[in-house]
């Protein structure tokens, strides 16, 4: 039996993290939280997640994609997808690769899409 | 009703009297987007957006605000008993399955899935007002409270969904 596979999930408002967890944990995924961009790097070096949900803004405008570039030069490997109200147009014409993350999903998340996304990054037996 | 929810907000320094106030109202109260509008422009009047080192207590407070709103809007119509299991579920996601077990142990079990369905179709309904909203920062406020609340409705969807296949094995 594997470990399970881990999920980092950074956003500003608690009931966002409470209610992604709760999903991904019902869905057998391992999750932890942040509340700040500032948190969420600090768990990221701790905990070594194999997946980061994140959220754009949180302490300042462009907290997200701050803390997806720290990530990406550390780990360059590990997925980062975007948690965000902006679109998917908005996030073409920021340049999300460029900001480091991997994809973007719209807040409201449809989570049967985000699920299947992150079933390709499940560890495997 | 002769208050908006704005005006009610700006009569209430203290966001748990605003509260009180509306839960009061039992969803009965106009929340068309020129309301929204209102309720985000008395909110930032009193939270004043920053993009630099955002005051992410006062952020979380607009989250707060709309998510409360909306969800007591969604509820109208909906039985007292029925109506504080939602209120509970929506606060604590993580208990949800354990909330659901205590609502069959008192006999509401079989209305919960109709009960959810009403309270799915007026989020839906909320959905496409928030979408309407012009881009902007009372948008984004309304759409982070809209996220939270819809995110407990898959969840409860997906434990409806399961409890009733526990119940067709029994």
């Amino acid at each position: 039996m594997p470990d399970k596979t881990k999920v980092l999930v950074i956003d500003d408002d608690p009931a966002i993290c409470v209610s992604v967890k709760a999903i991904l944990e019902a869905s057998g995924y391992e999750t932890a939280t942040a509340l700040s961009g500032k948190e969420g790097l600090e768990l990221f070096r701790r905990l070594n997640p194999d997946i980061v949900l994140c959220d754009m803004m949180m302490e300042d405008i462009d907290a997200g994609a701050k803390v997806a570039k720290v990530i990406k030069e550390e780990r360059p490997e590990l997925p980062v997808f975007l948690l965000s109200t902006i679109g998917e147009a908005t996030a073409r014409t920021i340049g999300l690769d460029e900001l480091g993350f991997n994809g973007v999903f719209q807040k409201p998340v449809n989570f049967d899409l985000l699920l299947s996304v992150l079933e390709k990054h499940r560890k495997k037996a | 009703m002769d208050k908006s929810l704005a005006e009610i907000f700006r009569l209430k320094p203290d966001l748990q009297d605003f509260f009180l106030e509306v839960r009061r109202l039992e969803g009965n109260f106009p929340f068309n987007r020129e309301d929204m509008e209102a309720l985000g422009q008395a909110y930032f009047e009193r939270y004043p957006e920053k993009f630099v080192q955002r005051n992410l207590e006062e952020v979380r407070l607009g989250y707060q605000l709309t998510r409360f709103c909306l969800l007591e809007k969604s509820m109208a119509g909906i039985k007292g008993e029925l109506k504080d299991f939602f209120r509970q579920a929506f606060a604590q996601p993580e208990n949800i399955a354990g909330l659901m077990a205590e609502l069959s142990g008192s006999g509401l079990g079989p209305e919960l899935a109709t009960g959810f369905g009403q309270l799915q179709a007026a989020l839906d309904g909320l959905k496409a007002i928030v979408d309407e909203l012009p881009k902007g920062m009372v948008k984004e406020r309304f759409l982070g409270g809209l996220s939270s609340l819809l995110n407990v409705c898959y969840l409860l969807k997906v434990l409806i969904a399961r409890s009733g296949q526990e119940s067709l094995q029994d």
